[in-house]
């Protein structure tokens, strides 16, 4: 009988696991031609989501109390810890984050379970039990090897070890949530795909249902890959975004899969094909999901970020046994069934270009995968673990990309089917001209406004591959222009061409219809649609940020006081260094604060001539790790160029001081088309203000026209 | 009560106010309290659904008009029909931009309408059958109600009465068990 806090921790993990399996067995039987059982079954999932939540809020409880007796808490806070980042240390360990990702799959299934009430009732009982099996994973897991609850052996103690600095920030406290969201998320699908192939009901109903829950998903594995590249970019202090680094590959590559997923749906649901490559696709996604965590977790790959090692990498082995054994017995199973009814007709069609985005994407996934496992594979196959760093990354993904962000921008121009010769020239007319006219007009200006068309590129590998890919490299960033510029005017060219039908149709009736009100409308009918293109939008963005990258500067500067340095069109000068608590300078938060002692070094900006403001990176130095201190970056945000500015060293009286000076062309795109894509994921996610919901009644509606039976009295 | 259930706002509202009561606890007694609070109530959540839960695995068990609505499944026809009207309506709008050419859409339409027209003629056959179904069980279960002694009210009716030998027999029975005689059935089973 559990008596203390961490041992009640414990039999709550215990109570999930049994309520996991007791909703798993129900659900089953309700399957089996038991329907009422179905009530029973979706209170067993809500009771195991409460369930979790009672977990997470007995950890929080634990944080808030500082019970130091466990484990958990102490590694993690100390006392001297505000509430907020005591919170945020649910998350920032191992064990911590599995029952969080716990909580967040509890929400999702709470979710599910009452968004699918009347619908999809032959799906229902098994999506519940794929969904538990899940649940129950994770519950076995942390029982049996990550036990958030586990009370340390050597006792209580007086006080914690405290979050790692680098995490104490605004971004890591929403970062992670919204990654695991995303993760979590792709579980929906997975069992809606599970339960089709289990009943058999493989019409294009079920592939609806899945499509908004992977957008959902999707939505937030992009807000929090996003925010993890603004995370490193505000505070790891290198200067750049995307490291490549095994743990943001491992969230990148479901990412990528979704959004194959995503366009493929629609082949489905337009043309009957597919079907098995979209069930695989579904299959994949999550898979990766667990992969990449078990990529990350079980100390596979060495990682900045990845957790302390553990023994959990062997469940994670025979739960993706479990799932590919599942998987692809279920679909082998069902082949007959989900042959195709329709082929491809012609290469010129819709359905030819999303096929050919689909593998490019997919391409993507199989070589950032393969390269962040090439450690693990080189051992194996030649004795010696090779790493490939970013450079490598780079050069490779940069055709890779920019292949999948011309498609993205040719494939909404052919039509379903196939495209009639006068269509194609009508569709491709204004595009390609942009694009001419991008390209012609970068090469002419592009070195006058500070932007060439050709950077420098060196081939760091011998032989054609290396020339070849020097070569793209070089061209990459007049290419990317030009892709945008072609992408802006296809999106532009959708919007114009409905708004344009929707008018004429309108003057057909002799209603007149005004502009933005037929925007309007036109969005509101076709809310996937354009959501879709609002969201390209966003890439086209980002793609451009991403091209800034060729354009930035970095040097290395020593400056004594009174001293300046110039980077593109900045100049700086070191007025100084201070440090806190102690300086006048210091605000009175910064006075106040009695965890960390801070060094700034003061440097006034001028931009062109005219003052911009002053930079102060820091170096702060924690109470809890003296020996680390962390590099407090300053930024100087503009649309045009972020001044990013990193003290590399400060001499011990302040008089000299090194800095690193980055001037990162266009990132502010990268931001902007993060607000774009999620504008709209909202747009395309809304919910269908006058949806259709069946109930028992479809069976008794049609062709009743006397005094239906509707009353209450029929239903006992 | 239960139309306030419904509304759409419901649950925000709920949310809402339920931070709102735990944003005061917290400020009022400190986070801990808050968080143990939490943990309280959402032990109490935990008994409360598992409870309800172990009562509906027992057949006898209450259903609402609405849950009993929520265990039944839409056609497959009903589902393709509403997939083969959406693709319609994309159609509209594919040749509307330019991107469908006229015979293809010609084509393309008279397929959807046709297969639309079929899941619907199939929809009002079975909807026919259905309807009939239960208006025949609606028939029997009032013709039922009279036999009853009129001083006991129906919906507390535990046992009735046999035609034949008027020997008393379960509700759910279906032969008599004084005389073996079969029983009509009274129980309409649900909605589906």
């Amino acid at each position: 009988m559990p008596y203390s806090l961490p041992d009640f921790g414990e039999f709550v993990l215990y109570a999930i696991l049994v309520a996991a399996a007791y909703t798993f067995a129900v659900s089953l039987a309700a399957a089996r031609g038991r329907p009422r059982l179905l009530k029973a079954a979706r209170l067993g999932a809500y009771a195991t989501s409460a369930l979790t939540l009672l977990g997470v809020a007995l950890l929080a409880y634990a944080f808030v109390s500082h019970d130091f007796r466990i484990r958990y808490v102490a590694r993690y806070s100390d006392r001297s810890m505000p509430t907020g980042y005591l919170l945020a240390a649910l998350w920032g360990g191992q064990d911590g984050s599995l029952l969080w990702w716990l909580l967040l799959l509890s929400l999702y299934v709470s979710g599910c379970v009452r968004w699918i009430r009347g619908r999809y009732r032959e799906l229902e009982p098994y999506v519940i039990a794929t969904l538990m099996v899940i649940v129950g994973f994770f519950a076995v897991l942390m029982i049996f090897s990550a036990n958030p609850f586990a009370v340390s052996l050597a006792g209580g103690r007086p006080d914690g070890d405290g979050l790692n600095p680098m995490l104490q920030n605004y971004w890591m406290i929403v970062h992670p949530p919204a990654l695991y969201a995303g993760f979590v998320g792709c579980s929906i699908p997975f069992a809606f795909a599970i339960a089709a192939l289990v009943t058999g009901r493989l019409d294009n109903e079920w592939i609806l249902a899945v499509r908004k829950w992977m957008l959902l998903a999707f939505l937030f594995l992009t807000i929090g890959n996003v925010l993890g590249m603004v995370w490193a970019y505000e505070e790891l202090g290198w200067g750049g975004y995307w490291a490549w680094d095994p743990v943001e590959n491992a969230s990148l590559l479901p990412w990528f899969t979704a959004s194959a997923y995503l366009h493929s749906t629609m082949i489905q649901e337009r043309r009957h094909m597919l079907k098995i490559w979209n069930v695989f696709l579904i299959g994949l996604t999550f898979f990766l999901t667990i992969f990449g965590t078990f990529m990350t977790r079980a100390g596979i790959i060495a990682s900045v970020h990845s957790f302390a090692q553990s023994n959990i990498g062997i469940f994670f082995v025979y739960f993706m046994a479990l799932i590919v054994a599942a998987g692809l017995g279920l679909l082998v199973y069902r082949l007959p069934k989900l042959r195709a009814e329709a082929s491809i007709e012609s290469v010129a069609s819709r359905e030819a270009m999303f096929v050919v985005n689909n593998w490019a994407l997919l391409g993507a996934m199989v070589f950032v995968a393969v390269a962040t496992l090439f450690p693990k594979v080189s051992e194996w196959l030649w004795n010696e673990a090779v790493t490939v760093g970013p450079p490598f990354f780079n050069r490779w993904m940069t055709p890779i990309g920019l292949l999948v962000f011309a498609l993205m921008g040719l494939a909404p121009l052919f039509g379903w089917r196939k495209t009639s010769g006068v269509s194609v020239k009508r569709a491709f007319l204004y595009p390609l001209s942009a694009f001419v006219i991008a390209l012609v007009l970068h090469v002419a200006l592009g070195r006058r406004l500070g932007y060439p068309a050709f950077v420098e590129s060196d081939s760091f590998y011998p032989g054609l591959a290396g020339a070849v890919l020097a070569r793209i490299g070089a061209a990459a960033p007049l290419v990317t222009i030009a892709l945008a510029a072609m992408n802006l005017a296809v999106i532009v060219q959708e919007f114009v061409r409905g708004v344009q039908g929707r008018r004429a149709a309108a003057a057909k009736r002799n209603e007149a219809e005004p502009l933005l009100l037929s925007l309007v409308r036109l969005v509101a009918k076709n809310r996937r649609r354009y959501g879709g293109y609002v969201v390209h939008l966003g890439i086209v963005s980002m793609f451009v940020g991403f091209a800034g990258n060729a354009w930035s500067v970095e040097r290395e500067a020593s400056l004594r006081v009174g001293e300046q340095a110039a980077v593109g069109r900045y100049t700086l000068s070191y007025q100084g260094a201070y440090a806190c608590p102690g300086s006048p300078k210091c605000t009175t938060a910064q006075q106040a604060d009695q965890h960390k002692r801070m060094l700034f070094a003061d440097l006034s900006v001028h931009a062109d001539g005219s003052p911009a403001g002053r930079l102060t990176p820091a170096k702060f130095t924690y109470r809890q790790q003296p020996d680390s201190p962390t590099t407090e970056v300053a930024i100087l945000h503009t649309l045009r160029d972020d001044l990013y500015v990193i003290l590399g060293s400060l001499g011990e009286d302040g008089s000299v001081a090194t800095f690193r000076l980055h001037l990162n062309a266009l990132v502010a795109f990268i931001w902007i088309g993060l607000l774009l894509m999620l504008f709209g994921t909202g747009i395309s996610l809304f919910p269908e203000l006058e949806r259709a919901r069946f109930g028992a009644w479809t069976y008794v509606r049609p062709g009743a026209t006397e005094k239906p039976a509707r009353e209450e009295g029929s239903a006992r | 009560m239960a139309e306030l259930r419904h509304h759409p706002l419901a649950l925000p509202v709920a949310l809402f106010g339920l931070a709102l009561v735990a944003g005061l606890v917290g400020f009022l007694f400190g986070i801990e309290i808050l968080f143990l609070g939490l943990a309280g109530l959402t032990l109490l959540l935990v008994i409360v659904l598992l409870w309800q839960s172990l009562q509906s695995l027992s057949l006898g068990s209450e259903l609402s008009l609405e849950e009993a609505l929520s265990l039944a499944a839409p056609a497959i026809e009903q589902e393709r029909k509403q997939a083969v009207l959406r693709a319609l309506k994309d159609l509209d709008y594919e040749r509307s931009v330019g991107k469908l050419s006229d015979e293809d859409y010609a084509e393309l339409a008279q397929r959807y309408r046709a297969e639309a027209k079929e899941l619907m003629r199939a929809l009002d056959e079975r909807g026919k059958l259905d309807r009939e179904r239960i208006l025949r069980r609606l028939d029997e279960r009032v013709a039922q109600i009279p036999d009853q002694q009129p001083d006991e009210p129906p919906s507390e009716m535990t046992s009735r009465g046999c035609p034949a030998c008027s020997g008393e027999n379960d509700l759910d029975a279906r032969f008599c068990k004084h005389c073996g005689d079969k029983l009509v059935q009274a129980d309409v089973g649900g909605a589906a």
